[in-house]
């Protein structure tokens, strides 16, 4: 550090040229990338500008009248935005929170499963949901849980009645996460999988010496051993509360519970992109989600590094 | 010895061989795990009765758990609709195509954000890690797209995806991953970065490699949103799963139309969808362990 | 690390200021030619579906005006969300087609007015005569016209027959279960049962009740099935049964004083809704009615499934031939499709009202004089009888001859398919037809028109004409005077309001947990109604 100090105070500009001309090759590798970060995400970014606009198309962006905070004000004044908002936080925070926990159960599952044939089976069977569009999982949840459907027709028959799953707001909360389990949990476990088959064998063997039940082992040495990478995901996750699943909710959702499970992203679709708010109102809710979700992962992130844990940023 | 690192990332624990004895715990983790994985399949399983039923076999019967009426119409007016092996060609072309060119960039842009200490190193990855945040919406990106006049051709749909920068990061955690000995000695033998990049660290992370060229192959294997923004006018250009949705598309009737277009039916929907899963069905379990190890690696290390 | 911070934002601020100067624009609309030197036009419309211009009909009509037609599609399930983005995104072909609508005028139509985003048709149309005829038809054009100028073509559903003002969201009904139901043992040996089926399918309030309710007992006997639905509304229409009860279809009604308030609150509405939560409390509607919606289909996929008694529908010509398509399996088709006519309980029918056009075609502000000229020439040729013949038959001498002052098909010209109907073709002048109309003059002698449905409408038809004038149709249709009131929040608000009230509209009548009728009603109390409210009844001075 001392040493580069000084030579920067000798000859900066030289030093610097030289350290550049060593490293050309590598900046002609980034070069793509810089064109096209400032291509397609950079110059698209004047958008923002159309938050505080009152955005006329003929007369573009740039050309359109200011309104000051107006669209702001539009937005939060509709307590139908509170209302997705605090949903959105809501569903966002309990699905990581759920799907953190159903990847580590499947994978403590598979990791004690013993047959490796079976297990192979099982994890190919259950990452690949993972894979399916919410509209294909949306029909498929769709045709089990509807008044006639399967599940229904199962109860019905066994004497339990019929439930009206997808118009009960309640019910229809346990599907939204029911689901996502269903798609995303066998894909969540295959890190904890792997991070549990890290953990060094001679430790299960000396816990096997000192004659330690199966519980016992995995309370002591399997969850401790995946104690650090939980906590890097949980944060990257943190980032994702605000998107709590558009696709999801769109495609899942009815006439019936549609406020109740409204998400921020929903609430842009059917007001600035399918209704009649300006799309100036839509950039300023999107603007405002932005905001709220950097301040949360940095937030996390300070609270993560004051515990003493890596960090993201 | 670097390549055994790598093998000996092991995806099944190697307990000590004594443990051999099934105990009573085993049949209920087993039980358990047989139940879930049933739990996945079912939904497929009633999908693919519906989509090999009658419609009224279907209508008449929620609870189909074997197909009674059988009746192939549904995949008989899939298979042989012009469109849909026109979106098929163009998807292909994207799949190869598409995937190799995202791959490349996103390749090249991870190794060098994974080198130590380059002037502006991170300055470059800051400017990245903005973009994850904040975007300036639909609008600017529609009038950008149209200047480049890249509106209603193929390219709107490869182009923009040079670089994903989730899967770039994956990347980068991965070549920054791998022991700098050999780069070292290398450079000191004269060979330039994009030489170390060629011989060394490429040839090391082929595995990584096959499974970011998957991501972005599903990717492209589902992409539509695209298309249906700014492909609006030329069909023949529309990828399979834009086909699709359009082919399925259910029409409120509150609308006046003075054609009567064909019925859908749930069959036919069910048969599409199955058009598209299936190719994806019978390569996953071959190229599992490609996705398993690329992101476990990725993340882990990262 | 300071410095690096400095370069850092500058970088950033360089980036944003070159992003912000490359906001250029490329101007849409300019006049372009093919090889052949003939005007390119870019027609957009959402009934162009499955047609790429490349057939013998579309040729003959660019040869005739030294034009090439070029025309695409809407998807209909994201019909005004494209309209919007090509707006928004200034890349508006020459023509476009949009879902124009009393309560969206404010929020669409007149801001396009305002923002150039289209053009007006020329004042003087006398060279257009088909079209000036047509136009002067339209109903509530003048709301249409901003300073006596026009900027937009409405299309009319019939040409011929305009003075219709009533929609066709009607019910069909299972006639032949009503019938059956009759002949049952039970209930011909009981000699104090009356008979549910009328003849005629005139069904008052009560008779029509007592069906739902025998449809309700008996359906399962008839089709052996394990659900049954007397009654299944389309998604976009529930509760239907307010019809008999409400005033007005949408948000706003004139109380006794003449003063606006929300339709759905006032004492009629709520009246049909309670009649709609019993009918739902009884499971006459299905209790899953609510998560029906345009997506899934259910409401149809009941009807054809043959579980469901009576289904409330638009049956245009086009819907109804598509149920009869469905239903074709039935072996009384005509007992199965049968069109329902349902008295209220003040004794009348009651339809929803409707203009007599349907979506508007409007043109891009900045195509030439020229290139709107020749597009009003096409539109107005297709409107004359020989654009017309055009259009349903084809070319005279290939695909039909004049024999006596009447048409002759020819064989050559129209083949027949293995069912023994005319196989489909593609008729470039048909679809560009819909621009201006929807063609309902023309199905009487179309070809492709199945007449048995076409003659089963069109006594329908007749039938609530004739009604009307005996004064046993009520039209639900709201004061126009309101209806195409322009101010500022109802532009902004209306359409949002409609959707949300409906979703209220359908929680109550489904009794959906914790929404009571205090919640209902609360659902309407916010900024938005009553500043609405307020502007209206302001400009109608109350």
């Amino acid at each position: 550090m001392e040493l580069v100090t000084i030579a920067k105070r000798n000859n900066p500009f030289k030093k610097l040229k030289a350290k550049m001309w060593r490293s050309k090759y590598l900046m002609l590798m980034i070069l793509p990338a810089i064109v096209f970060y400032i291509i397609f995400n950079y110059i698209p970014m004047y958008g923002v500008l159309m938050a505080f606009k009152n955005f006329k198309p003929k007369l573009g962006i740039w050309g359109s009248p200011w309104n000051g905070v107006d669209n702001f004000i539009r937005v939060f004044e509709e307590p139908k935005f509170w209302d997705a908002f605090r949903n959105t936080l809501i569903i966002g925070s309990i699905k990581v929170i759920i799907g953190f926990l159903g990847a580590v159960l499947v994978a403590l599952l598979l990791n004690e499963l013993r047959m490796r044939r079976t297990k192979k089976t099982i994890q190919t069977i259950v990452t690949f949901p993972h894979f399916l569009s919410w509209v294909v999982v949306s029909g498929f949840v769709f045709s089990l849980f509807s008044y006639y459907g399967a599940i229904n027709s199962l109860t019905n028959f066994m004497g339990g009645g019929r439930t009206n799953y997808l118009t009960d707001k309640y019910f229809f909360f346990g599907l939204i996460f029911a689901s996502d389990i269903w798609k995303e949990a066998g894909w969540g476990s295959i890190i904890y999988l792997a991070t549990m088959a890290g953990i060094p064998q001679d430790q299960y063997e000396a816990a096997d010496i000192d004659g330690a039940t199966r519980l016992q082992k995995i309370w002591h040495i399997t969850l401790p051993g995946i104690k650090a990478t939980a906590i890097l995901l949980l944060i990257m996750s943190v980032g994702g509360v605000l998107s709590a699943g558009f696709d999801q909710i769109l495609n899942l959702g009815n006439k019936l519970v549609r406020d109740d499970i409204a998400i921020i992203d929903t609430y842009i679709y059917y007001h600035a992109i399918v209704g009649s708010d300006s799309a100036g109102v839509g950039t300023a809710i999107g603007l405002f989600k932005s905001v709220i979700g950097f301040t949360l992962v940095i937030v996390t992130d300070r609270i993560a590094k004051a515990c003493g844990e890596r960090g993201i940023i | 010895m670097r390549k055994d690192r790598l093998e000996r990332l092991p995806l099944r624990p190697r307990r000590s061989s004594r443990e051999t004895k099934i105990q009573a715990i085993d049949i209920i983790i087993c039980i358990i795990l047989v139940t879930y994985a049933l739990l996945i399949l079912f939904p497929f399983w009633s999908a693919f009765v519906i989509s090999i039923s009658s419609e009224e076999a279907y209508l008449q019967n929620n609870l189909l758990l074997w197909p009674t009426d059988l009746d192939l119409s549904s995949y008989k007016k899939v298979f042989t609709n012009d469109a849909l092996w026109g979106g098929f060609g163009i998807t292909m072309i994207l799949l190869i195509g598409g995937t190799l060119y995202q791959l490349f960039f996103t390749v090249i842009t991870g190794y060098a954000l994974s080198r130590k200490n380059w002037t502006g190193k991170n300055l470059v990855m800051n400017m990245i890690l903005v973009t994850m945040f904040f975007g300036g919406g639909m609008v600017p990106y529609y009038y950008l797209i149209r200047d480049l006049g890249m509106m209603n051709t193929i390219w709107v749909m490869i182009i923009p995806g040079a670089i994903d920068t989730f899967n770039m990061l994956l990347m980068r955690n991965y070549f920054a991953s791998l022991p700098a000995e050999m780069e070292e000695s290398a450079k000191i033998d004269g060979a330039n970065d994009i030489v170390v990049f060629v011989k060394i660290f490429l040839p090391l992370s082929l595995p990584m490699l096959a499974t970011i060229g998957l991501f972005f192959a599903v990717g492209n294997w589902n992409s539509w949103y695209n298309a249906m923004l700014f492909i609006p006018d030329k069909k023949e250009l529309w990828p399979l799963q834009m086909v699709l949705k359009n082919l399925i598309s259910k029409v409120s009737s509150n609308i006046e139309n003075p054609d009567a277009r064909e019925g859908y039916s749930e069959g036919l929907t069910m048969a599409s969808i199955f058009f598209t899963i299936v190719p994806m069905m019978c390569f996953y379990p071959f190229l599992q362990r490609f996705f398993v190890k690329g992101i476990v690696v990725g993340a882990i290390k990262g | 690390m300071k410095n690096a911070k400095i370069i850092y934002g500058a970088c950033i601020t360089a980036l944003l200021s070159i992003g912000a100067l490359a906001g250029c624009k490329s101007k849409s609309g300019a006049d372009k030619y093919d090889k052949n030197g003939r005007l390119i036009l870019e027609l957009k419309n959402v009934y162009f579906n499955n047609w790429e211009g490349a057939d013998t009909y579309t040729e003959t009509l660019n040869e005739m005006f030294q034009v090439a037609i070029r025309p695409t599609n809407y998807v209909y399930g994201n019909w005004d969300e494209m309209v919007n983005v090509a707006i928004n995104g200034d890349n508006l072909t020459d023509v476009i087609h949009f879902n124009l609508k009393a309560y969206n005028f404010g929020s669409t139509y007149e801001k396009w007015v305002d923002g150039q985003i289209i053009k007006a048709l020329p004042d003087d149309l006398s060279k257009w005569p088909h079209l000036q005829e047509m136009l002067s038809h339209v109903s509530n054009i003048d709301r249409l016209k901003y300073d006596g100028k026009l900027y937009c073509i409405p299309v009319m559903s019939d040409i011929v027959n305009y003075e219709k003002d009533f929609s066709n969201f009607t019910y069909v009904y299972r006639r032949d279960w009503a019938k059956q139901i009759d002949e049952m043992p039970v209930n011909v040996n009981n000699p104090n049962y009356i008979p549910i089926y009328k003849e005629g399918d005139v069904y008052t309030w009560e008779e029509f009740n007592r069906l739902l309710a025998a449809f309700k007992t008996h359906i399962k006997d008839i089709t052996g099935t394990n659900q049954s639905i007397p009654l299944v509304d389309q998604p976009w229409a529930f509760p239907s049964v307010t019809n008999f009860y409400k005033e007005v279809p949408h948000c706003f009604v004139k109380d006794s004083n003449g003063k606006a308030i929300n339709a759905f609150t006032s004492d009629e509405y709520m009246a049909g809704l309670e009649v709609a939560k019993n009918l739902a409390s009884e499971t006459i509607y299905s209790p899953d009615q609510g998560s029906f919606t345009e997506e899934n289909d259910k409401a149809y996929q009941a009807y054809k499934g043959g579980f469901a008694g009576v289904l409330y529908d638009n049956f245009s010509l086009a819907n109804y031939i598509q149920l009869r398509e469905y239903m074709r399996k039935e072996p009384k088709l005509d007992d199965a499709t049968a069109l329902m006519k349902v008295k209220g309980p003040d004794g009348k029918f009651a339809l929803e009202g409707t203009e007599n056009w349907f979506s508007a075609t409007m043109f891009n502000y900045d195509i030439s004089e020229k290139k709107m000229n020749k597009i009003l020439d096409i539109m107005d040729y297709l409107l004359s009888e020989e654009g017309t013949r055009l259009a349903i038959y084809g070319k005279e001498g290939y695909d039909y001859n004049i024999v006596n002052g009447e048409v002759e098909l020819t064989e050559k010209g129209w083949e027949k398919g293995a069912d023994g109907k005319y196989a489909p073709k593609d008729n470039g002048a048909k679809y560009l037809r819909y621009m201006a109309t929807l063609g309902n003059d023309t199905k009487s002698f179309d070809p492709y028109t199945d007449m048995d449905a076409y003659n089963i409408l069109n006594a329908w038809t007749e039938e609530m004409k004739q009604a009307k004038k005996d004064g046993l149709l009520r039209v639900v249709k709201e004061p126009a005077d309101i209806d195409w009131m322009s101010t500022p929040t109802k532009n902004d608000k209306t359409e949002g309001l409609l959707a949300d009230a409906n979703v209220s509209a359908s929680k109550y009548a489904m009794s959906y947990k914790g929404f009571d009728k205090n919640a209902y009603l609360d659902s309407f109390k916010n900024a938005s109604w009553e500043r609405v409210l307020k502007e209206i009844n302001e400009k109608l001075g109350k």
